[in-house]
């Protein structure tokens, strides 16, 4: 009896609290209408309904944090300011970490933004998930002359000749060095090296261990991709799922890297990439490989530095690329899908790359924007657009590439680096990783 | 009250002045280096006190984000989930201590397992059911799945039953319901204990990062350390702005702290030698 | 006896009441989504939500062949082993100087409880900047006196323990709080036989103080355990993991599985949840069995 009594009591409460959050919820969604019809009510107050003319607001998602998400803001206050398509774009800036937690799960409870800015790495596990819209009209739709970027970089948008992003920046690494430090050290401040002979032997000059300063940083975090090509080693054939680490190529740089980096103490030991990072700007690492994101800090340091391309081995030079893509999730829809084109838009137009680029030391894609006289004349745009050549796909449009980078290649550059393991024993069991990984 | 000055004083003195130094040191240094430029963050070799101080680092923070506005969320949902919060262990943590029912111990045990879950397991299972609840992106969604808590029952529950028997009986005697000899009589002796509860969930409210930000969506609902998360940086790490939002996060509960440091310091102790 | 069954049953019945409002919330908001992770973890399923599949016990098996689950486990284990030790042992320690009324051990304690205050973000940031080899204020003054620059967080050796002196860090100040309120409620009639004796205070504080305060410190050692199991925030913020896994705990990994490594496998993710719940429900089960009942019945 009483058992009974006090579980009547205990749902009666359950309903009766549910039905009271639910109400209490501002904008609630009625629980179980379908798709597109709730995703307004549930994500922002301020949306209205999308009819042709009408006010449309769009909800964006991007992962720029920082400085860069400064000038970002800036010129989406901007397009929300001028353009004449009655466009608000409420624009979220969060963590990248927090980005991939909650896209899946909002795209899968089509409470996702309407449009998200990220690395092109992301794309090909999403749209191997089906969660990205396919865009592959936007150049007809949206009536934009593809020819007029460079393919390399509208190319990362693709999975399987489908486009699913479009270009918003492309960076590949390079090679800054600290021009008061080589002068300091005998060397010639105007003259980087070249090949990995160069690099070694300079990074040996470079360092000074009584001062805390450092010849090359090496972050333990990172992949060094540009290493493994340079002497023509691979770590994995996208198109035949073929683990390509067991090499003598590979195995010639890794004995090169680790001798550089723990006999020859050429770099902080175990430091992250925030780390070097800190350190480059500090003026106590002469010479470091990362993106263009290190430029306006090293302005701001007041450090003397140049740029330059990685450096080439016995194969050439390469350097990893990477950039960012306006993607549209699954299940937004087509008046919303038509704005945002309206915006993708927008910013492949000269004016808005120029300033981007201008702003932030990202290199230029557009041909026409090439041709800039400004451009032409900025000292730190010209400097980088040789760098820019040599940029190299990475596992693009491969579904498990930050897979490899997790499980494979980061453990293994980190166990060479330190001097863990020897470079063989390294290889070996990176190996067996990559055989997991590409047997899954 | 008389000294005497023995080996074992002076070796408390000194062990208790250590664990002082060992614990201002870091914050001193936060707070003095948040008014750093950014070149005097990093660099080396390392400086204590800024060379030249500056408004610099707070002026980007507030110019960047709306912190006004932050604090105005965090301040609703870490209040709110607090108060509410704080009823709920306590009535619970009550029952268990003083009262007998059926399967007491059964369910006392479901409770402290619920603690052992970490969030980053039920998070996606959280977020889909918020989303059929129709409670995402809410003042609601953030605030019920904390309207109560394992730890808090269970901290109630050892403060209820160190309290004297006597005092219910007496109600008990005085036909007094069990809610008022709860409300009435046992409550306000726990002033202390639901004070220092109040402040535990507050503080881990305030400082929650991944919860408010994977249970809101637009930036209308930012809570303070979500919204400072932000100016940290992706790719380039910001030291300078990270030392001053990390300031400012911390301000207003050093304040909140320094109000309520006398009820549960001082007042635990006057709450229960009335035995 | 008839009154007495009567006041049972009334007795019963508010009971309830007191703990539906906990109990309703924490079964919706904690075990539907517990419940969930654990159909999860029979699922071939990832973050996407799409093409669902029964695993059986697919993610278990992976998971027992798993040596970064293996490591991970010790990982913890050896944190909690040395964490809520020191961190209660130190808490202890000063509770013997601090569990007093007057002004100077009142400041005291507010300053103990600072750190406490401060969100493990803004602790871990602060300390991994100072701790830096290159750029930290404290590598440099050990360098100055003539030590060795000592990479606290970056070397595989020392960055476990450096995570956990931070964590006691942090933590130590709540635990001394709650023991010196238990502290204080100790009727002085305990301690004035002993004095008649000419006990010393290390005398009384081993024979009479622990004693008495034995139900707090079971709370603090259950529940200190119990966070330190899911030690998370801290190696996020300071290590990441790393460096070569060192510092990679098991809610780490979890979270590496299922939201930062594609195909962010949350079935697998969920199958590590269960293990890790499993660890903490036996390990929680076993010191409430032999430490807080013991301390409960001291207390009665």
């Amino acid at each position: 009896m009483k058992r009974k009594l006090v579980a009547g009591l205990l749902s009666a409460i359950m309903i009766l609290s549910l039905t009271g959050c639910g109400n209490s919820a501002a904008p609630a969604a009625t629980e179980g209408t379908n798709s597109t019809g709730n995703k307004e009510t549930t994500t922002t107050e301020s949306s209205t309904t999308t009819a042709e003319g009408e006010a449309v607001t769009l909800n964006f998602w991007n992962v720029f944090t920082g400085s860069d998400g400064d000038i970002l803001r800036t010129i989406v206050d901007n397009y929300n300011q001028t353009n004449e398509d009655n466009i608000t774009i409420n624009m979220d800036i969060m963590p990248n970490d927090t980005l991939q937690q909650k896209l899946p799960a909002a795209i899968a409870t089509n409470t996702a933004p309407d449009f998200v800015l990220f690395g092109v790495e992301n794309i090909a596990p999403y749209v191997s998930n089906d969660s990205l819209e396919d865009i592959s009209d936007f150049w007809e739709t949206a009536d934009v002359d593809k020819t007029n970027y460079l393919d390399n970089v509208v190319d990362l948008s693709y999975v399987d000749g489908k486009m699913y992003g479009s270009p918003m920046q492309y960076n590949v690494q390079y090679l800054y060095w600290n021009k008061d430090l080589f002068e300091a050290a005998g060397l010639d401040p105007e003259t980087p090296p070249t090949t990995l002979e160069e690099l070694e032997e300079y990074a040996v000059k470079l360092t000074d261990s009584s001062k805390n300063q450092y010849g090359l940083g090496l972050p333990t975090s990172a992949t060094y991709m540009q290493f493994l090509w340079a002497n023509g080693g691979d770590a994995d054939d996208v198109n035949t799922n073929e683990n390509l680490l067991n090499s003598e190529e590979n195995l010639k740089t890794l004995t090169w890297l680790q001798n550089m980096a723990v006999n020859e103490k050429v770099t902080p030991q175990n430091v992250s990439g925030a780390d070097a990072d800190a350190m480059l700007q500090a003026g106590q690492i002469a010479m470091y490989m990362s993106g263009p994101w290190q430029i306006n800090g090293l302005n701001e340091q007041g450090i003397n530095f140049g740029i330059a391309p990685c450096v080439a081995g016995t194969d050439g030079a390469y350097s990893p690329a990477g950039g960012c893509s306006f993607v549209i999730p699954k299940g937004t829809d087509d008046a919303k899908k038509a704005a945002v084109y309206k915006f993708m838009k927008y910013w492949l137009s000269d004016a808005i790359l120029k300033e981007w680029s201008q702003k932030n030391g990202f290199p230029v894609w557009s041909k026409t924007l090439l041709e800039d006289t400004d451009i032409q004349n900025d000292e730190v745009l010209s400097s980088i657009s040789e760098a820019t050549e040599i940029g190299r796909a990475y596992n693009l449009g491969y579904p498990l590439a930050s897979q490899i980078d997790n499980d494979v290649m980061i453990p293994l550059f980190e166990q060479v680096i330190t001097g863990a393991s020897t470079p063989e024993d390294a290889l070996k069991q990176a190996s067996t990783a990559m055989d997991t990984v590409l047997g899954q | 009250m008389h000294k005497k000055v023995s080996i074992k004083n002076i070796i408390g003195i000194l062990l208790t002045l250590l664990v002082v130094v060992s614990v201002l040191f870091p914050i001193l240094w936060l707070f003095v280096s948040s008014f750093k430029t950014d070149a005097g963050v990093i660099t080396y070799p390392p400086q204590f006190f800024p060379r030249e101080w500056t408004w610099k680092q707070y002026q980007y923070v507030n110019q960047s984000i709306p912190v006004l506005k932050m604090l105005r969320n965090t301040l609703t949902f870490a209040g709110l989930t607090t108060l509410i919060s704080v009823s709920f262990d306590a009535m619970a943590g009550y029952a268990f201590a003083r009262m007998h029912f059926k399967g007491k111990d059964i369910l006392f045990t479901i409770i402290l397992l619920t603690m052992m879950v970490p969030f980053q397991v039920i998070m996606t299972p959280l977020y889909l059911e918020e989303f059929k609840l129709g409670l995402l992106d809410s003042y609601a969604g953030l605030i019920l799945p904390r309207a109560t808590s394992a730890f808090g029952i269970y901290m109630m529950k050892s403060f209820f039953q160190g309290l004297p028997n006597s005092l219910e009986e007496s109600g008990r005697m005085d036909g007094m319901s069990e809610f008022r000899i709860y409300r009435s009589l046992m409550l306000p002796l726990c002033k202390p204990a639901i004070v220092s509860l109040g402040v535990f969930h507050f503080m881990n409210n305030w400082n929650d990062l991944l919860y408010p930000l994977m249970l809101t969506s637009s930036a209308e609902m930012r809570t303070l350390s979500a919204g400072l998360a932000v100016l940290v940086g992706n790719k380039a790490i910001k030291y300078g702005p990270t030392l001053a939002a990390t300031m400012i996060s911390l301000i207003p509960l050093l304040i909140i702290y320094i109000f309520c440091q006398r009820y549960f310091v001082e007042g635990i102790a006057t709450g229960a030698t009335k035995e | 006896m008839n009154k007495i069954k009567k006041y049972q049953v009334h007795n019963q019945k508010s009971a309830y009441l007191f703990i539906a409002p906990s109990l309703i919330i924490l079964t919706i908001f904690v075990f539907v989504p517990l419940l969930s992770s654990l159909a999860i973890s029979f699922l071939n399923i990832n973050i996407f939500m799409k093409d669902i599949s029964f695993a059986g016990f697919a993610n278990f098996k992976k998971l027992a062949g798993d040596a970064r689950v293996s490591n991970a486990t010790i990982n913890t284990l050896i944190f909690t082993v040395a964490e809520v030790p020191v961190q209660i042992g130190v808490a202890l320690l000063l509770t013997m100087y601090v569990a007093k009324n007057n002004k100077y051990t009142k400041a005291l304690r507010a300053i103990y409880y600072l750190p406490f205050v401060c969100s493990m973000t803004a602790i871990g940031i602060v300390w991994s900047m100072m701790l830096d080899p290159n750029l930290g204020f404290i590598p440099y003054l050990l360098k100055q006196i003539g030590f060795e620059t000592i990479s606290f967080l970056k070397d595989p050796n020392l960055a476990l323990p450096t995570v956990i002196v931070v964590t006691a860090w942090k933590g130590f100040g709540y635990t001394l709080t709650l023991l010196v309120a238990a502290v204080l409620n100790i009727p002085e009639s305990l301690y004035e036989a002993a004095n008649m004796d000419g006990a010393g205070e290390w005398r009384k504080f081993v024979n009479i103080t622990i004693p008495s305060i034995l139900p707090t410190i079971s709370f603090c050692v259950v529940t200190t355990t119990i966070s330190a199991l899911q030690v998370f925030d801290q190696t996020y913020v300071m290590t990441q993991g790393g460096p070569l896994n060192r510092t990679e705990t098991l809610v780490q990994y979890i979270y590496d599985r299922g939201f930062q490594t594609a195909p962010y496998d949350l079935g697998y993710a969920s199958a590590i949840s269960v293990y890790l719940f499993t660890i903490i429900a036996v390990i929680t089960f076993v010191l409430r069995k032999f430490v807080l009942d013991k301390g409960e019945n001291a207390n009665a």
